[in-house]
């Protein structure tokens, strides 16, 4: 497993800070399971002034709710309780902390009146807007959860790359479903894949500014296969090494957003 | 990602030559995956199981619902046992559920948005299917709103997962799914799933639909890590209480965590109120006694889709709350805009009061008491004067004449086709019921 954020081009050049985050479990790049990973994207635009800070609750929080709900299942055979909890309560608990997180900071560092200006009278939450893709893998199964834009790719063993989980199709021209939005756990997306003969090689997750440098969608879920055959030739260590200038050169000759990316791959043959 | 079967795999049907052709994965469930597939020319679909879940005890429960039959059409009921020589295990085919049936997670996602109407039809469905469901002696053991599909236009549902259902108290002890749904002697491990239970979980369903909020998630449940399995036992086994227990303030719905609750409960009328408040006070209290049976929601459901009229200011749907009128002599304003709601003209036939909108029809469960739940066709529907619009009439769709005394005594035949005028007094003589008009 390994996760890089870069900052975005546009972003370095008007002087934005990064926008993303990320987090992961356990807590240094290792190999054995469960692996937790956590991507987010702080919104950006200006009434989502605090969106840095948003996406960092986003990770943490992901990370935290995940690791306490996978730890307090006793029995993870009985698939469908494991799945029906997944889909339908913890969206609810990640909303929920999330949104505890962020009135506390509101608390520790109040708005100032130009910030208030800034929301134009939105929610204060809104300043903290932000998106959420996490996955979870274990020995039995793997789960992906997913608010607002960006991808998962998983590459499959006969090559095949998927989004398990499907685009939405009420995300366009910029709108986004969103962390902070009104009973936000309902906007979550899911998807459940039990492991059987053939796990995935490869899951890699990727905030949008990633997808957006390529021209399209053919070219983008292409990285996918194109990273899997880097770590057949060079090792997952030269991946981890070069991501990082992978990601800004994508920023800079693409999108010019900031881009996170995370991968986890099976080392299983 | 399917991984049990592939595309243009041909699978066996156990008891004839037909071969199923894998064509498109459709999802994958915590038991297993289910195709769409092509048997002889008919597109049904597939579902295979897992290994582990591929026992001998779930195929002998395929077989015993094979040989029992669907007890309705909504149910997407197993017509027969698959398997393939290339592959172990086993699965069956069931009919294909149409695109237009959405999940009752898109309701409470927000995604559609249904009619009152369409709920209430949703509602008399449901009940009306599991009372056909019992009377089989079976159970269904594991509702809940993944296993439930609906068409937000008409309100007319889909049953999935019927592979849980078992002949009644011959389930095992097997407990399928998450607390939520399940009656609370089931979460506490004194009962097992049987059609006692289902009645519970059928008031969990129909609350949901209703309101888009669980009966028993209040402030409580803000309080508890929702994904802890012993917190969830004490909300839902041990120590469950109704969000709107008349007698127990301590679980009331919270504002901005449970703010669907709060809007609907009061829109709706006190009589369903009043049968959820029993389901989840004396049907949690009482399992054997104080539950409310499938035949009593299906009237309730039936009710409240008669009780429907419009807000003249805003058009949106409210209902006429009898209960509400006898008391303080007037409705409540709309719910959305806040203006007085007029009433339109009432039909009463026995204890039982349609409201005559615009839009209404009657079909013979109105009229017919041998006929009772058909909606297949109207018998009659509401329509404006062709000359002057302040004059509403009610046109015989059937195909028997109707008698009606007007206020001054007199009598007239209504052949099929023609309209009566909607006017205070009115009696109308369907044949086997007799009707009043109410302005």
């Amino acid at each position: 497993m390994t996760a890089t954020s870069v900052r975005g081009a546009s972003h370095i050049r008007s002087g934005l800070p990064n926008q993303d985050d990320m987090k992961w479990y356990p807590p240094r790049f290792s190999s054995g399971l469960p692996i937790i990973m956590a991507i987010s994207d702080g919104h950006g635009s200006q009434k989502s002034f605090r969106s840095q800070s948003g996406a960092y609750f986003a990770v943490h929080v992901a990370v935290e709710v995940i690791k306490e709900f996978i730890e307090s299942q006793a029995d993870v055979s009985n698939f469908t309780r494991v799945k029906r909890i997944a889909e339908e309560q913890l969206p609810k608990e990640f909303v929920r902390r999330w949104k505890a997180k962020v009135l506390s900071d509101i608390e520790a560092r109040p708005f100032s009146a130009e910030d208030s200006k800034l929301l134009k009278g939105k929610d204060s939450v809104v300043a903290y807007g932000a998106t959420l893709l996490a996955v979870l893998v274990t020995s039995e199964f793997i789960m992906y959860w997913q608010i607002g834009d960006g991808d998962i790719l998983t590459l499959l063993e006969h090559g095949e790359i998927e989004r398990p989980i499907p685009k939405d199709e009420r995300l366009f021209a910029n709108e986004t479903t969103s962390l902070c939005a009104k009973d936000a756990w309902r906007d979550f997306r899911f998807c459940f894949q039990p492991i059987l003969d053939s796990p995935p090689k490869l899951i890699l997750s990727a905030t949008d500014g990633y997808a957006n440098s390529f021209g399209n969608d053919e070219n983008f879920l292409k990285v996918a296969s194109d990273i899997w055959e880097i770590i057949q030739t060079e090792g997952f260590n030269f991946v981890r090494r070069n991501l990082q200038d992978w990601l800004k050169e994508a920023s800079e000759s693409g999108s010019g957003d900031d881009i996170t990316v995370g991968i986890i791959y099976s080392t299983e043959r | 990602m399917n991984q049990l079967l592939k595309l243009n795999q041909q699978i066996q049907l156990e008891t004839s030559n037909i071969a199923c052709e894998i064509e498109r994965f459709l999802g994958s469930g915590g038991q297993g995956e289910v195709y769409e597939s092509n048997m002889g020319g008919k597109p049904v679909a597939l579902k295979w199981y897992f290994p582990q879940q591929a026992t001998p005890e779930q195929k002998a429960a395929l077989e015993m619902l094979i040989k029992k039959g669907a007890p309705n059409e909504k149910f997407l009921w197993p017509i027969g046992l698959t398997f393939s020589k290339e592959i172990k295990g086993f699965g069956y085919i069931m009919p294909l559920r149409e695109s237009c049936y959405k999940s009752i997670v898109d309701l409470m996602k927000g995604r559609i948005e249904p009619s009152f109407h369409a709920l209430a039809m949703a509602g008399i469905e449901l009940s009306h299917s599991f009372l056909q469901l019992h009377a089989k002696g079976l159970s269904y053991r594991d509702i809940s709103f993944g296993n439930v599909f609906f068409n937000p236009d008409t309100g007319e549902i889909r049953i999935c997962d019927n592979d849980n259902v078992a002949i009644d108290g011959e389930a095992s002890a097997g407990i399928l799914g998450t607390p939520r749904f399940m009656a609370p002697e089931v979460v506490r491990g004194e009962a097992k799933p049987s059609t006692q239970t289902d009645l519970f979980s059928l008031a969990v369903l129909l609350f949901y639909i209703l309101m888009i909020h669980h009966p028993l998630e209040g402030k409580r449940e803000a309080e508890i890590r929702c994904f802890d399995l012993p917190a969830m036992n004490k909300l839902y086994g041990t120590e469950p209480v109704f969000i709107f227990d008349p007698n127990n303030d301590s679980n009331r719905p919270l504002l901005g965590c449970h703010d669907n609750a709060m809007t609907y409960w009061h829109i709706y009328p006190q009589f369903l109120r009043e049968v959820f408040t029993k389901s989840f006070t004396d049907g949690i209290r009482d399992p054997q006694n104080g539950r409310v049976r499938e035949s009593e929601w299906r009237a309730v459901m039936d009710r409240l889709r008669d009780s429907i009229l419009y807000c003249g200011n805003c058009g949106n749907e409210n209902f006429y709350d009898i209960d509400l009128l006898n008391k303080s002599g007037r409705l409540n304003p709309c719910w959305s805009c806040q203006k007085v709601i007029r009433t339109p003209p009432r039909l009463r036939i026995e204890k039982h009061i349609i409201m005559l909108n615009h839009d209404t029809q009657l079909f013979p469960h109105h009229i017919d008491p041998q006929n009772l739940y058909d909606f297949s066709k109207p018998v009659a529907a509401v329509n404006q004067h062709p000359k002057d619009p302040n004059i509403w009439g009610l046109r015989n769709l059937s195909d028997e004449k109707w008698v009606i005394t007007l206020a001054d005594g007199s009598i007239k035949d209504v052949e099929p086709g023609q309209n009566l005028t909607l006017a205070k007094g009115t009696e109308i003589s369907f044949g086997k019921v007799k009707g009043e008009i109410r302005l």
